[in-house]
């Protein structure tokens, strides 16, 4: 169940592992890790790793609608879990630049986890059993509606600006493979 | 009611997917691969080489960075502006040529970084 916070822990849990790793980068260094070298281009690319598994994994779980495939709700877990913590090592990917393409990028990433947040308060808002579905009769029929129909705009909110973020990801991926990481 | 497609593939996803292909495209356009750029350039301005006099006015990117499929390295593109710099290399009494001798798998951007900012200094050894 989403009500018992447990992915927002360990998402925190997570954070602050990779934070203190990355404290440790930039004592033993002593400068902020540049986003083409070793630690902050690797911490980019596991971030969108992990950034690609919160899409492409809950799309394919929710297209199967199979109860084998584990529960709806534990799904959703991950998907929030993989959807901070991924988001989180692509801000340091950045090294706190955020020109062109690049700068785009992270700003839908940090729009669609805002948008997820937004997303996890409305869910959390209607009683659910165990595997994500609702309990009929502890709201009142309006309320019910309502919030459904909440559910289903941000829905279609939500979506978009995932995929626009993917589309501008891949661009700044194959930028920087042509012209940096492929570079002679 | 239940569509095969991918939860990701809805007509608003598709549409997000196309506008910001469309819009990556038209940056292009008319901004070159700018978009791509990691930083500024270094904005010191020196004697006129290569018809700019700072790394700042170079706009095209492909002035630096050689096609990855190409057989031509960035170190040649550096040293068809930078020629004074080309021919001490072949010169052991010279400081590049020294390097190069001592090290001769050296490249230009390992010890002359870019896209740091207009102000960055551009030798780091």
């Amino acid at each position: 169940m989403l009500r018992g916070g447990k992915e927002l822990w360990w998402a925190f849990f997570a954070g602050i592992i990779i934070t203190a790793i990355y404290g440790g980068v930039y004592l033993v260094t002593r400068k902020i890790p540049a986003a083409g070298e070793l630690f902050g281009h690797s911490i980019g690319i596991f971030g969108f790793i992990l950034m690609l598994m919160t899409e492409v994994l809950y799309s394919l779980r929710k297209r199967t609608r199979s109860a084998s495939w584990g529960k709806m709700s534990s799904w959703l877990q991950f998907h929030i879990f993989t959807g901070l913590v991924g988001p989180y090592m692509v801000l340091l990917h950045t090294s706190w630049k955020f020109n062109g393409l690049a700068g785009a990028t992270t700003l839908l990433t940090v729009i669609i986890v805002f948008s997820g947040i937004i997303g996890r308060y409305i869910y959390t808002r209607i009683p659910r059993t165990m595997d994500g579905l609702e309990i009929e009769g502890t709201l009142s029929e309006s309320a019910l509606r309502q919030a459904r129909q909440l559910m289903a705009l941000w829905h279609t909110v939500h979506i978009p600006i995932g995929m626009a973020l993917f589309v501008s990801a891949f661009a700044h991926i194959g930028g920087a493979l042509y012209y940096a990481t492929l570079l002679k | 009611m239940h569509s095969n497609r991918l939860g990701c593939f809805t007509g608003a996803g598709i549409i997000a997917m196309l506008v910001t292909l469309f819009a990556i495209a038209g940056f292009a356009l008319v901004g070159g691969s700018e978009m791509f750029s990691a930083g500024d350039l270094n904005a010191q301005v020196g004697e006129p080489l290569g018809g700019v006099t700072s790394h700042a006015q170079i706009t095209e990117c492909s002035t630096c960075h050689a096609a990855p499929f190409g057989s031509e390295k960035m170190a040649d593109r550096c040293a068809s502006c930078h020629t004074d710099i080309a021919a001490q290399m072949f010169d052991v009494a010279k400081l590049h040529g020294a390097i190069m001798k001592k090290s001769s798998a050296l490249a230009c951007r390992d010890c002359h970084p870019e896209h740091r900012g207009e102000t960055a200094v551009l030798t780091d050894m």
